[in-house]
């Protein structure tokens, strides 16, 4: 199964669901006892010491390519501003409409990515894709 | 046109997260998984200084809080850099399909370890995320077509 799912291409995005849905997790049992922005600033502590160690790993020559770090650059704190605006509507609205609103962002990704890279799906993965969307639509509810 | 007060910032997160997430896949032309992972962490932590200043510095210390806050930085960091590998080697359109279902892997923990209640509705959206995942696999075997 791990030769087929490697094959495929599946194992590395599904080893980052399966650790996603645990990262997703954690911080909930981590807030009982520390505010957000205490657990935030730990948990970026925490991903330094996994992503450090890899500057040893590439000799501490890091690629610079100013058009890739302005990406990475603008990809973060696009995330950051999605997230204020995020909390902004929790704040104002109600919590299941705008969670289950906002859990639709893979289909912004797929257009994009179907305009700008041309990427294909072919008809089971649509079916896929709309059964993902439907079953990340019932969860966030 | 936008009614409720909350729509407008709705709409502004799937987009602003949407483009977010497809920003990645077109530095990993331009930077190696390992080299992208740590220019991104590096500004997640200069983001995590910035919120710090606005709280007047004021971080907390709870032993088991910091410990489980440490161990999502470092299952964050694993997965990230692993969810950089798959954009490397896959489509972005496969990638974000299967690593979006990550709320169903969430879902199944807190039912597992907080014992919360598993609703009708969270149930049918983990076995149709379980199927879904199934339907990549197989078509992963197929030829695109459109």
């Amino acid at each position: 199964v791990i030769k087929r799912l490697k094959a495929s291409g599946l194992l590395a995005p599904l080893a980052a669901l399966l650790l996603w849905g645990l990262w997703a997790f954690l911080p909930k049992l981590a807030m009982q006892n520390m505010q957000p922005h205490s657990v935030i600033f730990y948990e970026a502590v925490g991903g330094w010491l996994v992503t450090l160690p890899l500057l040893f790993f590439i000799k501490g020559k890091l690629v610079r390519n100013k058009m890739g770090i302005g990406l990475v650059f603008c990809g973060s704190n696009l995330g950051i501003i999605a997230i204020l605006c995020y909390y902004t509507a929790l704040k104002i609205g109600p919590v299941a409409t705008v969670s289950t609103i906002t859990a639709m962002y893979p289909i912004v990704v797929m257009t994009l990515a179907r305009i700008f890279l041309k990427e294909k799906m072919n008809r089971l993965q649509f079916v896929a894709a709309a059964m993902a969307m439907v079953a990340i639509y019932l969860l966030a509810g | 046109m936008l009614s409720a007060p909350w729509l407008l910032p709705s709409f502004l997160a799937i987009i602003l997260w949407g483009v977010s997430m497809f920003l990645p896949k077109l530095a990993i032309r331009r930077l190696p998984p390992f080299h992208m992972t740590l220019y991104s962490y590096s500004i997640f932590m200069f983001g995590a200084i910035v919120l710090q200043a606005f709280y007047g510095f004021h971080i907390e210390f709870d032993l088991r809080g910091v410990l489980l806050a440490l161990s999502v930085g470092v299952i964050g960091g694993v997965s990230q850099i692993i969810y950089n590998f798959s954009l490397h080697t896959r489509s972005i359109t496969y990638s974000i399909v299967i690593t979006s279902l990550y709320p169903a892997v969430a879902t199944l923990l807190a039912f597992i370890f907080l014992g919360e209640a598993l609703t009708l509705r969270q149930t049918t959206g983990i076995l149709l995320g379980i199927c879904s995942l199934i339907l990549m696999v197989k078509a992963s075997d197929q030829k695109t077509e459109s």
